[in-house]
Protein backbone atom coordinates (compact mmCIF):
# COMPACT_ATOMS: atom_id res chain seq x y z
CA UNK A 1 0.00 0.00 0.00
CA UNK A 2 1.25 3.50 -0.83
CA UNK A 3 0.05 6.66 0.89
CA UNK A 4 0.97 10.28 0.48
CA UNK A 5 2.09 11.75 3.80
CA UNK A 6 3.36 15.30 4.00
CA UNK A 7 4.86 15.23 0.51
CA UNK A 8 6.46 11.81 1.08
CA UNK A 9 5.46 8.50 -0.45
CA UNK A 10 4.88 6.00 2.34
CA UNK A 11 5.14 2.36 1.25
CA UNK A 12 3.77 -0.05 3.83
CA UNK A 13 3.63 -3.83 3.85
CA UNK A 14 1.50 -4.73 6.89
CA UNK A 15 1.08 -8.26 5.55
CA UNK A 16 4.87 -8.74 5.84
CA UNK A 17 5.64 -6.87 9.06
CA UNK A 18 3.73 -4.13 10.94
CA UNK A 19 6.81 -1.91 10.79
CA UNK A 20 7.77 -2.59 7.18
CA UNK A 21 7.46 1.07 6.17
CA UNK A 22 9.53 2.93 3.64
CA UNK A 23 9.35 6.68 3.06
CA UNK A 24 10.58 8.29 -0.16
CA UNK A 25 10.63 12.02 -0.75
CA UNK A 26 11.95 14.13 -3.56
CA UNK A 27 14.35 16.85 -2.51
CA UNK A 28 14.80 20.16 -4.27
CA UNK A 29 18.47 20.92 -4.75
CA UNK A 30 21.09 22.92 -6.62
CA UNK A 31 22.03 21.91 -10.10
CA UNK A 32 25.74 21.14 -9.98
CA UNK A 33 27.90 22.50 -12.81
CA UNK A 34 28.55 20.16 -15.72
CA UNK A 35 32.20 21.15 -15.98
CA UNK A 36 33.88 17.77 -16.15
CA UNK A 37 34.64 17.71 -12.42
CA UNK A 38 33.19 15.23 -9.95
CA UNK A 39 31.44 17.35 -7.34
CA UNK A 40 30.39 16.53 -3.78
CA UNK A 41 26.72 16.09 -2.94
CA UNK A 42 24.57 19.24 -2.89
CA UNK A 43 22.15 19.93 -0.03
CA UNK A 44 18.42 19.31 0.23
CA UNK A 45 16.37 22.50 -0.06
CA UNK A 46 13.11 20.96 1.07
CA UNK A 47 10.68 18.49 -0.45
CA UNK A 48 8.92 18.97 -3.76
CA UNK A 49 5.15 19.08 -3.24
CA UNK A 50 3.47 15.80 -4.21
CA UNK A 51 -0.16 15.48 -5.25
CA UNK A 52 -2.42 12.61 -6.31
CA UNK A 53 -2.96 12.86 -10.08
CA UNK A 54 -6.54 11.70 -9.50
CA UNK A 55 -7.27 14.99 -7.72
CA UNK A 56 -6.73 16.88 -10.96
CA UNK A 57 -8.60 14.73 -13.44
CA UNK A 58 -9.89 17.77 -15.35
CA UNK A 59 -6.57 19.54 -15.75
CA UNK A 60 -3.82 16.89 -15.71
CA UNK A 61 -2.86 15.16 -19.00
CA UNK A 62 -5.05 12.15 -19.74
CA UNK A 63 -2.12 9.70 -19.83
CA UNK A 64 -1.18 10.73 -16.26
CA UNK A 65 -4.64 9.72 -15.08
CA UNK A 66 -4.20 6.43 -16.90
CA UNK A 67 -0.83 5.82 -15.18
CA UNK A 68 -2.18 6.78 -11.76
CA UNK A 69 0.31 7.74 -9.06
CA UNK A 70 1.42 11.20 -8.02
CA UNK A 71 2.88 14.35 -9.57
CA UNK A 72 5.34 17.08 -8.64
CA UNK A 73 6.50 20.37 -10.24
CA UNK A 74 10.01 21.08 -11.57
CA UNK A 75 11.43 23.98 -13.55
CA UNK A 76 13.38 23.27 -16.72
CA UNK A 77 16.96 22.34 -15.75
CA UNK A 78 16.06 22.09 -12.04
CA UNK A 79 17.70 19.19 -10.19
CA UNK A 80 16.38 16.73 -7.62
CA UNK A 81 17.48 13.85 -5.45
CA UNK A 82 15.59 11.04 -3.82
CA UNK A 83 15.67 10.61 -0.07
CA UNK A 84 14.91 7.19 1.43
CA UNK A 85 14.31 6.13 4.96
CA UNK A 86 12.69 3.11 6.49
CA UNK A 87 11.11 2.74 9.90
CA UNK A 88 13.55 1.99 12.73
CA UNK A 89 12.45 -1.04 14.70
CA UNK A 90 13.97 -0.66 18.12
CA UNK A 91 13.39 -4.21 19.31
CA UNK A 92 15.47 -5.46 16.37
CA UNK A 93 17.87 -2.51 16.53
CA UNK A 94 17.65 -1.78 12.80
CA UNK A 95 15.61 -0.21 10.05
CA UNK A 96 13.46 -2.58 8.01
CA UNK A 97 15.35 -3.37 4.76
CA UNK A 98 13.89 -2.74 1.29
CA UNK A 99 15.03 -3.25 -2.28
CA UNK A 100 14.09 -0.20 -4.34
CA UNK A 101 14.25 0.06 -8.10
CA UNK A 102 14.21 3.53 -9.65
CA UNK A 103 13.67 4.40 -13.29
CA UNK A 104 13.39 7.72 -15.13
CA UNK A 105 11.23 7.58 -18.24
CA UNK A 106 11.25 3.81 -17.69
CA UNK A 107 15.06 3.73 -17.99
CA UNK A 108 16.64 2.06 -14.97
CA UNK A 109 18.75 4.68 -13.17
CA UNK A 110 21.42 2.12 -12.21
CA UNK A 111 21.72 -0.09 -15.30
CA UNK A 112 20.26 1.98 -18.16
CA UNK A 113 18.07 -0.99 -19.11
CA UNK A 114 14.43 -0.50 -20.06
CA UNK A 115 11.85 -1.03 -17.35
CA UNK A 116 10.33 -4.35 -16.45
CA UNK A 117 8.56 -5.11 -13.22
CA UNK A 118 10.84 -6.99 -10.85
CA UNK A 119 14.42 -6.74 -9.63
CA UNK A 120 17.54 -8.49 -10.84
CA UNK A 121 20.75 -9.31 -9.03
CA UNK A 122 23.14 -9.40 -12.02
CA UNK A 123 23.65 -6.64 -12.83
CA UNK A 124 22.08 -5.22 -9.71
CA UNK A 125 19.24 -2.93 -10.79
CA UNK A 126 18.01 -1.89 -7.34
CA UNK A 127 19.38 -0.16 -4.31
CA UNK A 128 19.04 -1.29 -0.72
CA UNK A 129 17.57 0.89 2.01
CA UNK A 130 18.77 1.71 4.69
CA UNK A 131 22.29 1.13 3.23
CA UNK A 132 21.54 3.68 0.50
CA UNK A 133 20.10 6.86 2.02
CA UNK A 134 19.93 8.94 -1.19
CA UNK A 135 20.08 8.72 -4.96
CA UNK A 136 21.02 11.85 -6.88
CA UNK A 137 21.21 10.66 -10.46
CA UNK A 138 22.10 8.09 -13.08
CA UNK A 139 24.90 5.69 -12.12
CA UNK A 140 27.40 6.28 -14.95
CA UNK A 141 30.61 4.96 -13.38
CA UNK A 142 31.54 3.14 -10.20
CA UNK A 143 31.11 5.76 -7.47
CA UNK A 144 30.03 8.48 -9.93
CA UNK A 145 26.53 9.56 -10.91
CA UNK A 146 25.15 12.18 -13.28
CA UNK A 147 22.62 14.39 -11.54
CA UNK A 148 18.88 14.10 -12.26
CA UNK A 149 17.99 17.29 -14.16
CA UNK A 150 14.45 18.01 -15.41
CA UNK A 151 14.01 18.76 -19.11
CA UNK A 152 10.86 19.01 -21.22
CA UNK A 153 9.86 15.73 -22.77
CA UNK A 154 10.13 15.78 -26.55
CA UNK A 155 13.26 17.90 -26.93
CA UNK A 156 15.72 15.02 -26.95
CA UNK A 157 17.58 15.68 -23.68
CA UNK A 158 16.13 13.04 -21.37
CA UNK A 159 17.80 9.69 -20.76
CA UNK A 160 14.65 8.03 -22.09
CA UNK A 161 14.83 9.87 -25.40
CA UNK A 162 18.58 9.37 -25.79
CA UNK A 163 18.29 5.62 -25.22
CA UNK A 164 14.95 4.72 -26.81
CA UNK A 165 14.57 7.55 -29.33
CA UNK A 166 11.04 8.28 -28.13
CA UNK A 167 9.46 10.59 -25.56
CA UNK A 168 6.76 8.35 -24.25
CA UNK A 169 6.86 8.08 -20.46
CA UNK A 170 8.82 10.82 -18.68
CA UNK A 171 8.61 11.09 -14.89
CA UNK A 172 9.99 8.56 -12.43
CA UNK A 173 8.95 4.98 -11.81
CA UNK A 174 9.54 3.34 -8.45
CA UNK A 175 9.02 -0.24 -7.31
CA UNK A 176 9.67 -1.37 -3.75
CA UNK A 177 10.20 -4.87 -2.35
CA UNK A 178 10.41 -5.57 1.39
CA UNK A 179 12.72 -8.15 2.88
CA UNK A 180 10.96 -11.41 3.75
CA UNK A 181 9.96 -11.42 7.39
CA UNK A 182 11.73 -14.73 7.99
CA UNK A 183 14.97 -13.32 6.54
CA UNK A 184 14.59 -10.13 8.57
CA UNK A 185 14.08 -11.99 11.84
CA UNK A 186 16.95 -14.35 11.07
CA UNK A 187 19.38 -11.56 10.19
CA UNK A 188 18.25 -9.11 12.87
CA UNK A 189 17.10 -11.07 15.91
CA UNK A 190 15.30 -9.23 18.67
CA UNK A 191 17.51 -7.33 21.04
CA UNK A 192 16.49 -9.34 24.11
CA UNK A 193 17.78 -12.39 22.24
CA UNK A 194 20.94 -10.45 21.48
CA UNK A 195 21.31 -9.57 25.14
CA UNK A 196 21.31 -13.15 25.92
CA UNK A 197 23.65 -12.49 22.91
CA UNK A 198 11.25 32.29 -6.71
CA UNK A 199 8.18 32.03 -9.15
CA UNK A 200 7.75 33.98 -12.44
CA UNK A 201 4.48 35.97 -12.44
CA UNK A 202 3.76 35.53 -16.12
CA UNK A 203 0.55 33.65 -16.80
CA UNK A 204 1.38 30.63 -18.88
CA UNK A 205 -1.39 28.95 -20.76
CA UNK A 206 -1.11 25.14 -20.40
CA UNK A 207 -1.77 24.64 -24.07
CA UNK A 208 1.26 26.76 -24.98
CA UNK A 209 3.82 24.34 -23.65
CA UNK A 210 4.31 20.73 -22.78
CA UNK A 211 3.46 19.99 -19.18
CA UNK A 212 5.48 16.79 -19.08
CA UNK A 213 9.06 16.65 -17.95
CA UNK A 214 11.58 13.86 -17.93
CA UNK A 215 14.95 13.47 -16.24
CA UNK A 216 18.13 14.10 -18.15
CA UNK A 217 21.75 13.57 -17.05
CA UNK A 218 23.39 16.67 -15.56
CA UNK A 219 26.82 17.26 -14.01
CA UNK A 220 28.82 14.52 -12.31
CA UNK A 221 29.12 13.96 -8.60
CA UNK A 222 30.59 11.44 -6.22
CA UNK A 223 27.99 9.01 -4.98
CA UNK A 224 28.33 5.29 -4.53
CA UNK A 225 25.41 2.95 -5.08
CA UNK A 226 26.08 0.06 -2.76
CA UNK A 227 26.00 -3.64 -3.52
CA UNK A 228 23.21 -5.60 -1.92
CA UNK A 229 24.71 -6.90 1.38
CA UNK A 230 21.97 -9.55 1.69
CA UNK A 231 21.07 -12.64 -0.33
CA UNK A 232 18.91 -11.99 -3.38
CA UNK A 233 16.47 -14.61 -2.12
CA UNK A 234 15.92 -12.58 1.06
CA UNK A 235 13.73 -10.13 -0.88
CA UNK A 236 10.03 -10.89 -0.96
CA UNK A 237 9.49 -10.57 -4.69
CA UNK A 238 5.80 -11.46 -4.44
CA UNK A 239 5.06 -8.45 -2.24
CA UNK A 240 5.74 -5.19 -4.02
CA UNK A 241 4.28 -1.72 -4.50
CA UNK A 242 5.00 0.57 -7.38
CA UNK A 243 4.34 4.23 -8.09
CA UNK A 244 4.49 6.45 -11.19
CA UNK A 245 5.75 9.92 -10.28
CA UNK A 246 4.82 12.41 -12.99
CA UNK A 247 6.85 15.58 -13.35
CA UNK A 248 5.00 18.72 -14.35
CA UNK A 249 6.69 21.84 -15.66
CA UNK A 250 6.55 24.27 -12.70
CA UNK A 251 5.29 27.01 -14.98
CA UNK A 252 2.05 25.18 -15.58
CA UNK A 253 1.75 23.51 -12.15
CA UNK A 254 -0.50 26.38 -11.08
CA UNK A 255 -2.77 25.85 -14.09
CA UNK A 256 -3.16 22.18 -13.16
CA UNK A 257 -3.42 22.45 -9.39
CA UNK A 258 -4.22 26.14 -8.65
CA UNK A 259 -1.25 26.00 -6.26
CA UNK A 260 1.92 28.04 -6.41
CA UNK A 261 4.99 25.90 -7.18
CA UNK A 262 8.13 26.32 -5.06
CA UNK A 263 10.46 29.17 -5.98
CA UNK A 264 13.54 28.67 -8.15
CA UNK A 265 16.47 27.28 -6.17
CA UNK A 266 19.70 29.31 -5.98
CA UNK A 267 22.53 28.45 -8.34
CA UNK A 268 25.41 26.27 -7.14
CA UNK A 269 27.71 29.29 -7.40
CA UNK A 270 25.47 31.48 -5.23
CA UNK A 271 25.18 28.70 -2.69
CA UNK A 272 28.92 28.03 -2.58
CA UNK A 273 29.77 31.74 -2.33
CA UNK A 274 27.56 31.91 0.75
CA UNK A 275 29.85 29.38 2.42
CA UNK A 276 27.08 26.83 2.70
CA UNK A 277 28.04 23.17 3.03
CA UNK A 278 28.29 20.38 0.49
CA UNK A 279 28.26 16.71 1.48
CA UNK A 280 30.17 13.46 1.03
CA UNK A 281 28.72 10.18 2.21
CA UNK A 282 30.58 6.98 2.81
CA UNK A 283 29.70 3.64 4.26
CA UNK A 284 32.65 1.72 5.60
CA UNK A 285 32.85 -1.84 4.41
CA UNK A 286 30.26 -1.41 1.66
CA UNK A 287 31.24 -2.05 -1.94
CA UNK A 288 29.84 0.11 -4.75
CA UNK A 289 28.26 -1.39 -7.85
CA UNK A 290 29.81 -0.75 -11.26
CA UNK A 291 28.45 2.05 -13.42
CA UNK A 292 26.33 1.33 -16.47
CA UNK A 293 27.92 1.32 -19.94
CA UNK A 294 24.59 2.43 -21.38
CA UNK A 295 24.27 5.37 -19.01
CA UNK A 296 27.92 6.34 -19.38
CA UNK A 297 27.30 7.05 -23.07
CA UNK A 298 24.49 9.53 -22.36
CA UNK A 299 25.12 13.14 -23.31
CA UNK A 300 24.71 15.63 -20.51
CA UNK A 301 22.20 18.49 -20.82
CA UNK A 302 25.01 20.99 -21.44
CA UNK A 303 26.68 18.86 -24.10
CA UNK A 304 23.40 18.12 -25.85
CA UNK A 305 22.47 21.80 -25.74
CA UNK A 306 25.80 22.74 -27.26
CA UNK A 307 25.30 20.25 -30.08
CA UNK A 308 21.81 21.59 -30.73
CA UNK A 309 22.95 25.22 -30.53
CA UNK A 310 20.74 25.82 -27.50
CA UNK A 311 21.33 27.11 -23.95
CA UNK A 312 19.03 24.94 -21.87
CA UNK A 313 20.37 25.90 -18.43
CA UNK A 314 21.01 29.15 -16.56
CA UNK A 315 23.93 29.96 -14.27
CA UNK A 316 26.11 26.91 -14.77
CA UNK A 317 29.35 28.59 -13.65
CA UNK A 318 32.14 26.57 -12.06
CA UNK A 319 32.35 26.20 -8.30
CA UNK A 320 34.99 25.41 -5.76
CA UNK A 321 33.20 23.89 -2.78
CA UNK A 322 35.49 24.06 0.23
CA UNK A 323 32.98 23.45 2.97
CA UNK A 324 32.36 19.73 2.50
CA UNK A 325 30.85 17.77 5.35
CA UNK A 326 31.61 14.05 5.39
CA UNK A 327 28.81 11.87 6.69
CA UNK A 328 29.52 8.30 7.71
CA UNK A 329 26.78 5.72 7.56
CA UNK A 330 27.14 4.97 11.23
CA UNK A 331 26.70 8.66 12.10
CA UNK A 332 23.32 8.84 10.41
CA UNK A 333 21.20 8.07 13.40
CA UNK A 334 22.63 9.29 16.66
CA UNK A 335 21.95 6.45 19.00
CA UNK A 336 23.28 6.00 22.48
CA UNK A 337 26.13 3.52 22.38
CA UNK A 338 25.89 0.55 24.66
CA UNK A 339 29.23 -0.45 26.19
CA UNK A 340 30.39 -3.32 28.36
CA UNK A 341 29.04 -3.52 31.87
CA UNK B 1 10.70 8.23 15.52
CA UNK B 2 13.06 7.76 12.61
CA UNK B 3 15.56 10.26 11.28
CA UNK B 4 17.51 10.30 8.07
CA UNK B 5 20.08 13.02 7.79
CA UNK B 6 21.70 14.51 4.65
CA UNK B 7 20.56 17.78 4.60
CA UNK B 8 19.29 21.15 3.71
CA UNK B 9 18.59 21.67 7.22
CA UNK B 10 15.99 20.69 9.67
CA UNK B 11 15.65 24.35 10.49
CA UNK B 12 14.88 26.07 7.23
CA UNK B 13 11.84 25.80 5.03
CA UNK B 14 12.72 25.53 1.37
CA UNK B 15 11.73 29.12 0.68
CA UNK B 16 13.80 30.35 3.61
CA UNK B 17 16.98 28.85 2.25
CA UNK B 18 16.46 30.58 -1.08
CA UNK B 19 15.79 33.88 0.65
CA UNK B 20 19.00 33.27 2.58
CA UNK B 21 21.06 33.78 -0.51
CA UNK B 22 19.43 37.03 -1.41
CA UNK B 23 20.30 38.39 2.02
CA UNK B 24 23.75 36.88 2.01
CA UNK B 25 25.73 39.77 3.45
CA UNK B 26 23.36 40.34 6.31
CA UNK B 27 23.34 36.64 7.06
CA UNK B 28 27.09 36.30 7.23
CA UNK B 29 27.38 39.35 9.47
CA UNK B 30 25.24 37.56 11.99
CA UNK B 31 27.75 34.69 12.15
CA UNK B 32 25.28 32.30 10.66
CA UNK B 33 26.15 28.66 11.38
CA UNK B 34 25.44 26.44 8.38
CA UNK B 35 23.53 23.21 8.96
CA UNK B 36 25.37 19.94 9.38
CA UNK B 37 22.64 17.62 8.14
CA UNK B 38 21.43 17.29 4.57
CA UNK B 39 17.83 16.59 5.39
CA UNK B 40 15.86 15.42 8.35
CA UNK B 41 12.57 13.63 8.08
CA UNK B 42 10.52 12.70 11.08
CA UNK B 43 7.74 10.25 11.56
CA UNK B 44 6.05 10.50 14.90
CA UNK B 45 2.50 9.99 15.96
CA UNK B 46 0.69 10.40 19.22
CA UNK B 47 -2.63 11.60 20.53
CA UNK B 48 -3.73 14.57 22.49
CA UNK B 49 -6.95 16.10 23.63
CA UNK B 50 -6.72 19.32 25.56
CA UNK B 51 -9.22 21.72 27.01
CA UNK B 52 -7.69 23.76 29.74
CA UNK B 53 -5.55 26.70 28.63
CA UNK B 54 -3.17 26.49 31.57
CA UNK B 55 -2.89 22.79 31.04
CA UNK B 56 -2.01 23.47 27.40
CA UNK B 57 0.78 25.83 28.38
CA UNK B 58 2.21 23.30 30.81
CA UNK B 59 1.82 20.35 28.51
CA UNK B 60 3.37 22.24 25.61
CA UNK B 61 6.20 23.62 27.73
CA UNK B 62 6.86 20.32 29.49
CA UNK B 63 6.84 18.47 26.21
CA UNK B 64 9.33 20.70 24.43
CA UNK B 65 11.61 20.87 27.47
CA UNK B 66 11.60 17.10 27.85
CA UNK B 67 12.25 16.57 24.15
CA UNK B 68 14.98 19.22 24.00
CA UNK B 69 16.75 17.78 27.03
CA UNK B 70 16.62 14.27 25.57
CA UNK B 71 18.29 15.58 22.42
CA UNK B 72 20.77 17.64 24.42
CA UNK B 73 22.14 14.49 26.05
CA UNK B 74 23.42 13.48 22.60
CA UNK B 75 24.05 16.88 21.08
CA UNK B 76 24.88 20.16 22.80
CA UNK B 77 23.22 22.08 19.97
CA UNK B 78 19.97 21.55 21.83
CA UNK B 79 20.63 24.01 24.63
CA UNK B 80 17.87 26.59 25.24
CA UNK B 81 20.05 29.28 23.71
CA UNK B 82 20.85 27.38 20.54
CA UNK B 83 17.34 26.07 19.98
CA UNK B 84 15.92 29.55 20.55
CA UNK B 85 18.36 30.96 17.97
CA UNK B 86 17.34 28.35 15.41
CA UNK B 87 13.66 29.09 15.94
CA UNK B 88 14.13 32.85 16.07
CA UNK B 89 13.04 33.38 19.67
CA UNK B 90 14.73 35.05 22.61
CA UNK B 91 16.25 32.38 24.89
CA UNK B 92 14.49 33.87 27.93
CA UNK B 93 11.14 33.69 26.11
CA UNK B 94 11.70 30.04 25.17
CA UNK B 95 12.72 29.28 28.73
CA UNK B 96 9.49 30.84 30.03
CA UNK B 97 7.46 28.85 27.52
CA UNK B 98 9.14 25.67 28.75
CA UNK B 99 8.27 26.54 32.34
CA UNK B 100 4.64 27.31 31.40
CA UNK B 101 5.03 30.99 32.31
CA UNK B 102 4.34 32.12 28.76
CA UNK B 103 1.72 30.97 26.28
CA UNK B 104 2.97 28.94 23.31
CA UNK B 105 4.36 31.05 20.44
CA UNK B 106 2.77 31.63 17.01
CA UNK B 107 1.84 28.82 14.65
CA UNK B 108 4.83 29.56 12.42
CA UNK B 109 7.27 29.45 15.35
CA UNK B 110 5.73 26.21 16.63
CA UNK B 111 6.19 24.63 13.20
CA UNK B 112 9.86 25.62 13.11
CA UNK B 113 10.31 24.41 16.70
CA UNK B 114 8.73 21.08 15.75
CA UNK B 115 11.17 20.72 12.87
CA UNK B 116 14.17 21.59 15.07
CA UNK B 117 13.12 19.09 17.73
CA UNK B 118 12.16 16.41 15.22
CA UNK B 119 8.54 16.43 16.31
CA UNK B 120 5.31 16.29 14.35
CA UNK B 121 4.06 19.81 13.71
CA UNK B 122 0.37 18.90 14.07
CA UNK B 123 1.00 17.20 17.39
CA UNK B 124 2.96 20.22 18.62
CA UNK B 125 0.20 22.59 17.49
CA UNK B 126 -2.41 20.45 19.24
CA UNK B 127 -0.36 20.52 22.45
CA UNK B 128 -0.42 24.30 22.13
CA UNK B 129 -4.21 24.26 21.67
CA UNK B 130 -3.97 25.26 18.01
CA UNK B 131 -4.98 23.75 14.69
CA UNK B 132 -2.78 24.26 11.65
CA UNK B 133 -4.04 27.04 9.38
CA UNK B 134 -4.02 24.74 6.35
CA UNK B 135 -6.41 22.38 8.16
CA UNK B 136 -8.62 25.30 9.15
CA UNK B 137 -8.64 26.44 5.54
CA UNK B 138 -9.54 22.94 4.35
CA UNK B 139 -12.49 22.86 6.73
CA UNK B 140 -13.57 26.41 5.78
CA UNK B 141 -13.56 25.45 2.10
CA UNK B 142 -15.87 22.45 2.60
CA UNK B 143 -17.40 22.98 6.06
CA UNK B 144 -20.36 20.63 5.78
CA UNK B 145 -18.32 17.77 4.39
CA UNK B 146 -15.50 18.01 6.95
CA UNK B 147 -17.75 18.75 9.92
CA UNK B 148 -19.75 15.63 9.13
CA UNK B 149 -16.64 13.57 8.51
CA UNK B 150 -14.92 14.61 11.75
CA UNK B 151 -18.07 14.05 13.85
CA UNK B 152 -18.48 10.67 12.20
CA UNK B 153 -14.97 9.43 12.90
CA UNK B 154 -14.03 11.28 16.10
CA UNK B 155 -14.81 8.35 18.39
CA UNK B 156 -13.55 5.62 16.09
CA UNK B 157 -10.58 3.62 17.30
CA UNK B 158 -7.27 4.39 15.58
CA UNK B 159 -7.21 1.22 13.53
CA UNK B 160 -10.62 2.09 12.06
CA UNK B 161 -9.53 5.63 11.23
CA UNK B 162 -6.39 4.28 9.60
CA UNK B 163 -8.57 2.25 7.26
CA UNK B 164 -9.80 5.54 5.86
CA UNK B 165 -6.34 6.53 4.59
CA UNK B 166 -6.14 7.11 0.92
CA UNK B 167 -3.89 4.95 -1.20
CA UNK B 168 -1.92 6.22 -4.16
CA UNK B 169 -3.60 4.57 -7.10
CA UNK B 170 -1.49 2.50 -9.47
CA UNK B 171 -2.76 2.53 -13.06
CA UNK B 172 -1.63 1.14 -16.40
CA UNK B 173 1.92 2.07 -17.34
Amino acid sequence: MIELKKDSLCFTFPEIHPDAKLYIDFQRTLRIPDDGNNHPLPPGLGKFPLRHVDDFGDSAPANWIQHGGVMLPMYQSEAMWLNFHSAFISEHGTNYPFAVRIAAGKIDALTGEQWTNGIHGIPQDYLVVPEQPWLDGFCVEKGIIRQFVAMPLGEGYTAEEQITGSAEHGGLQIIVYPMKRSAFERRFPKRDQLMERGVPDACICPSMMSSEMGLAPGGKMRQEVYEDPFDFKDWDRKAFSRCFVHISNSLIWRAITSEQPPTMPPTAREYTRAGMPWFDYYSEGSEAIEGSDILEKLKSVIRMGREKGESPVRGDGGIDPRNVIRIRKSSQVKRVREGRF
Amino acid sequence: MTCSPRAGSPVYHSEHIVALFWTLKATLKKNFNPPLDRVMCVVYTTHCSLNDRGMEMNLFGDHIRQRREELKVQNRDFSVRKVAAKVGLEPSYLSKIERGEQAPPSEEKIKVLAEVLGEDRDVMLALAGKVSSDLQEAIRRRPLLFAELIREIKDMPDHAVLRLVREVRDGEW
